[in-house]
């Protein structure tokens, strides 16, 4: 376990430096920053000096190393549009985000898992034929579509639902759903031909043949062992859900971080751009390390080695 | 019979299974009349090619076949009728009163829960134990099997097991409930030969301290000379012949035994080739008229291909299924 | 005695489907979704009605043929300026399809060659690849999107670079696990001892045997680049107005699904269709040339 998680840790370390290097690398090569730091009709002693103010006279590994010293103090200077700290921005709002892709999270794991759970089940009925039909589709129709479909058909046509912004309980219903559908689609393939796969196991022959009842056959082993391989794909789901909440932002008005940066980058507002993209880094990588954990928890092969 | 001085613990009279098959949903016909029985503390060997229906016939004896699975004939067992029992009465049958093992004990036991979890489930499903009993009947199990400090075996999971140790699991838990009958389908196939002897030991020395009835269907008939009693012959889904074991190796009264026993080569090098008989056994979804070996057989005339062959008893209870078996 | 019946025969091997089994077992669903979408991808220009980028005043939202208001000279309607949806979407399948393949195309290009030189020569090469490979998997596809679309701004080149960024890594990680398993393989270990170049033994013993994986990775990948391109160009740093794809027409007619359902409805749904049928040609593909990639 202790070898496991040294692992994982490293991983999620190289890849929050990989992505700070290349956030480093964007804004140099956008242009120089000091570009709008300066006024306009500076001389070119007082452009040296703010350089060296920046730091910008440095070699590039030492800026790099600034840099990741402001970042750590969650310093990315000021949105260039709004004047306020880029951070602190995008920190506001953080919750939003995580509050649509967390359940959509839960729901497409759990409604993924018992519709592959049905789907293995019942096997070349009229049922798994749905289910599967239903998963290639999801996986097939963009998302956005989706949404605008169901603002069309929920908000437009029937009222039902509240199709834009987030004020109540009732407002997360339409994104949450259609964000999850995506990944939903994936963890029930993956859970059906898990299921399957363990169907042929001799441990489920021997639980069998041990007269141990049905229904403790399929929900204590065979889901379970299923679960392995379903939980290691979890944190690429997860990934998935992230990037598609930045699009279902936009088709619902969700106030989150993505439209944030959506809009920045329309507008070219780098500082904000940078921020946002760090901090959900920073909390994919976060949630990984735990999915990844978990998964130590289900198997005792990587628990105890 | 070779057991007629005590009644058997099962009996078996003309056991038919057939099957669905997936692909095309041709009917197989993978068990068409199967008879023996065994009794107390004897122990029956099933040989045959691979693919004659030993597997299924074993595992229709406790009916765990597939759902689209028909079986016909009596499976006399402790007073009852297995072949009409619901699934339910069959279930608390499993693991209580008939216990079964398979080829690989290394892949027996779900790798997700402990041993001590795994052995609990038939004692807490069969018997009701729990708490301090049942923890005690786990470690008397293990210390039968001769497994040393059981208290920290059963907190281990398979994968921190050797392959000998789960060996002796497996039968634990097959012992679990005190069965009357032990049913090992290729139980030494998967293992190497030293795994092999220690597995036969064990298997041997179960069936005689329990006095179990023990039925093991092998490949090997090494195996059918060193512990069994009484064995049976399948082709296509038949018992050919039938009887105790030296009679039959003595004198094999079926073609197909006669070509079995002469194609075992008398020493064995390791990893030599074995010797097989000419030709394929017929399609069990297309059984031809007559006895289903007369395209293979030496001995085959036009009687063969026509008419079924009766069973034909000779002394000693052996008993083969075949229009010449009582020829020199 | 330690004698073994030795079995023989296999297993009930499956027979071969006749020739009219093979003729069914065609994923037709498929071809039927992807034919329209390649022959006007193919030959688009030639199947206008109208000029996709004429602006027609006089006929702004035209309802489809079959509605109230609407008129066969515009099949599937018209959209804010006037202009006719079908053609609209014949242009979008053009733009569509070359962005995807070019970009799958690019991209295998570049993960198959990292993903033999990674699985064929080990060592640093290996770790360096895998650690890419891995950092990839583990950053949502989204934020290097956001990052290139801030270095390079939108257009045609940030999509197929999204594409490529993207979609390396998958060929690298197949690709990676059938090289080290080719490499154990008899011949290649005969062609290493009869000395021949690397280069060699990489393109004549283990590329030729990566074809089959390749192309089903391929096909199931230029459904997803779709995706990525329509998904890319609705957050509006894709394909720039006025040239126009699929992805793009979903945005613009958004604004308008009160008043013209069929805008944004018509252009997702050639999407999906589109992706529907790749992803069901590639699964049919991965079970008939037998790829063990079943969790592609
Ligand atoms: N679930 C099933 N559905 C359809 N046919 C089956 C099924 N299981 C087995 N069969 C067929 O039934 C026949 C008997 O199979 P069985 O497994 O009983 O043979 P076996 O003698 O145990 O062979 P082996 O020595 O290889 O274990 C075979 O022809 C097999 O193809
Ligand atoms: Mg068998």
């Amino acid at each position: 376990m202790g070898r496991y998680i040294l692992k994982r840790l490293w991983r999620a370390l190289i890849t929050l430096i990989v992505i700070s290097m290349l956030i480093f690398v964007i804004a140099r090569v956008t242009g120089d920053p000091i570009a709008y730091l300066a006024p306009e009709d500076a001389s070119e002693q007082e452009l040296a000096q703010v350089r060296a103010r920046l730091g910008l006279d440095k070699p590039i590994y030492v800026q790099y190393a600034f840099y990741v010293g402001d970042a750590l103090r969650g310093d990315f200077g000021n949105s260039l549009r709004y004047n306020r700290p880029a951070f602190e921005m995008v920190l506001q709002r953080l919750p939003a985000t995580i509050q649509l892709s967390l359940i959509a999270f839960i729901v497409s794991t759990i409604l993924g898992i018992m519709m592959g759970v049905l789907a293995a089940l019942r096997r070349d009925t009229w049922i798994d034929g749905a289910l599967r039909l239903l998963a290639v589709l999801g996986q097939s129709a963009p998302s956005f579509w989706i949404g605008i479909l169901a603002i069309m058909i929920f908000g437009v046509h029937l009222q039902w639902l509240p199709t834009s912004g987030r004020m109540g309980p009732e407002y997360l219903i339409l994104p949450s759903l259609t964000l999850a559908l995506f990944s939903m689609a994936s963890v029930m393939r993956l859970t059906r031909s898990a299921m399957l796969e363990t169907q042929t196991q001799e441990y489920v022959k021997f639980l069998r043949a041990k007269g141990v009842p049905e229904s403790q056959i399929i929900f204590k082993h065979m889901l379970r062992n299923a679960l392995v391989p379903v939980l290691a794909v979890l944190g690429i789901q997860l990934s998935h859900l992230v990037g598609g909440t930045v699009i279902i932002e936009i088709v619902f008005n969700w106030p989150g971080v993505g439209r944030l940066m959506v809009e920045a980058l329309l507008n070219s507002d780098l500082p904000l751009i940078q921020a946002g993209v760090m901090l959900i880094a920073i909390s994919v990588v976060l949630v990984n390390l735990l999915v990844d954990l978990s998964y130590g928890l289900v198997d005792p092969r990587i628990r105890i080695e | 019979m070779t057991d007629t001085n005590a009644q058997p613990v099962i009996r078996v009279e003309d056991l038919y299974v057939s099957l669905r098959r997936r692909r095309d949903g041709a009917t197989i016909r993978a068990v068409n009349g199967v008879n023996f029985s065994v009794g107390r503390g004897r122990t029956l060997g099933i040989v045959g090619e691979s693919g004659c229906g030993k597997s299924t016939a074993a595992m229709a004896l406790v009916r765990l076949l597939p759902k689209s699975a028909e079986v016909r004939g009596a499976i006399h067992f402790d007073g009852r009728d297995l072949a009409t029992e619901s699934q339910g009465a069959l279930r608390r049958i499993r693991g209580r009163k008939i216990a079964m093992i398979f080829q690989d004990p290394m892949v027996a036991l779900d790798p997700l829960f402990t041993v001590g979890d795994q052995l609990a489930e038939p004692l807490r499903e069969h018997l009701d134990l729990d708490g301090e009993a049942l923890h005690a009947r786990q470690v008397e199990l293990l210390q039968a099997v001769g497994i040393s400090s059981p208290e920290t075996r059963l907190k281990q999971y398979p994968h921190q097991m050797s392959g000998g140790m789960l060996q002796r699991i497996v039968g634990a838990i097959a012992i679990a409930c005190n069965p009357e009958l032990l049913i090992a389908d290729e139980p030494t196939t998967a293992l190497d030969p030293t795994a092999q002897a220690g597995y036969l030991e064990l298997l041997e020395r179960l069936s005689e301290t329990y006095g179990l009835a023990l039925i093991v269907v092998t490949h090997d008939m090494g195996v059918v000379s060193r512990i069994c009693h009484d064995v049976m012959v399948m082709y296509a889904g038949q018992t050919v012949e039938y009887g105790p074991v030296r009679a039959i190796f003595d004198q094999p009264r079926h073609p197909y035994t006669q070509a079995l026993l002469a194609s075992i080569p008398h020493a064995v090098e390791p990893g030599a080739c074995l010797p097989t008989i000419e030709g394929q056994p017929p399609d069990l979804a297309a059984l031809p008229p007559g006895c289903p070996f007369a395209a293979r057989c030496p001995k085959v005339v036009d009687r063969c291909r026509t008419e079924a062959p009766p069973p034909v008893e000779f002394a000693g209870g052996q008993r083969a299924l075949c229009w010449r078996a009582d020829e020199r | 005695m330690n004698g073994a019946i030795a079995p023989t025969r296999e297993r009930a091997s499956p027979g071969r489907p006749s020739r009219k089994g093979k003729w069914r077992s065609l994923p037709w669903l498929a071809i039927i979704m992807l034919a329209p979408v390649i022959i006007f991808g193919i030959c688009g220009p030639l199947l206008y009605l109208h000029d996709p980028t004429t602006i027609d005043l006089l006929n702004p939202q035209k309802p489809p043929a079959w509605l109230e208001g609407g008129s066969a000279a515009f099949p599937l309607g018209t959209d804010q300026f006037g202009r006719d949806l079908l053609s609209r979407l014949i242009e979008g399948a053009r733009v569509s399809l070359i962005i995807a393949l070019g970009g799958v195309m690019v991209a295998a290009l570049i993960g198959i060659v990292a993903g033999m030189a990674s699985g064929y020569f080990g060592g640093l090469v290996d770790s360096l690849i895998s650690q890419a490979v891995d950092v990839k998997m583990s950053l949502p596809a989204i934020l290097l999107i956001i990052l290139i679309g801030a270095a390079i701004g939108g257009g045609m080149t940030t999509v197929l670079a999204s594409i490529v960024l993207l979609f390396w890594a998958d060929y690298a990680r197949v690709i990676r696990a059938e090289t080290l398993s080719l490499r154990e393989r008899g011949y290649v270990q005969l062609a290493k001892v009869a000395n021949a170049s690397h280069i060699r033994i990489l393109t004549r013993h283990i590329l030729p045997n990566l074809f089959g994986t390749c192309i089903v990775l391929v096909t199931l990948q230029v459904g997803r680049a779709i995706l990525i391109e329509a998904s890319i160009s609705f957050i509006g740093l894709g394909i720039q107005p006025p040239a126009t794809a699929w992805g793009l027409m979903v945005y613009e007619g958004r604004a308008y699904l009160a008043t013209a359902w069929w805008l944004p409805t018509f252009s997702g749904l050639a999407i999906t269709m589109t992706v529907l049928g790749t992803n069901l040609f590639g699964d049919w593909l991965r079970d008939a040339l037998d790829t063990r990639q079943s969790s592609l």
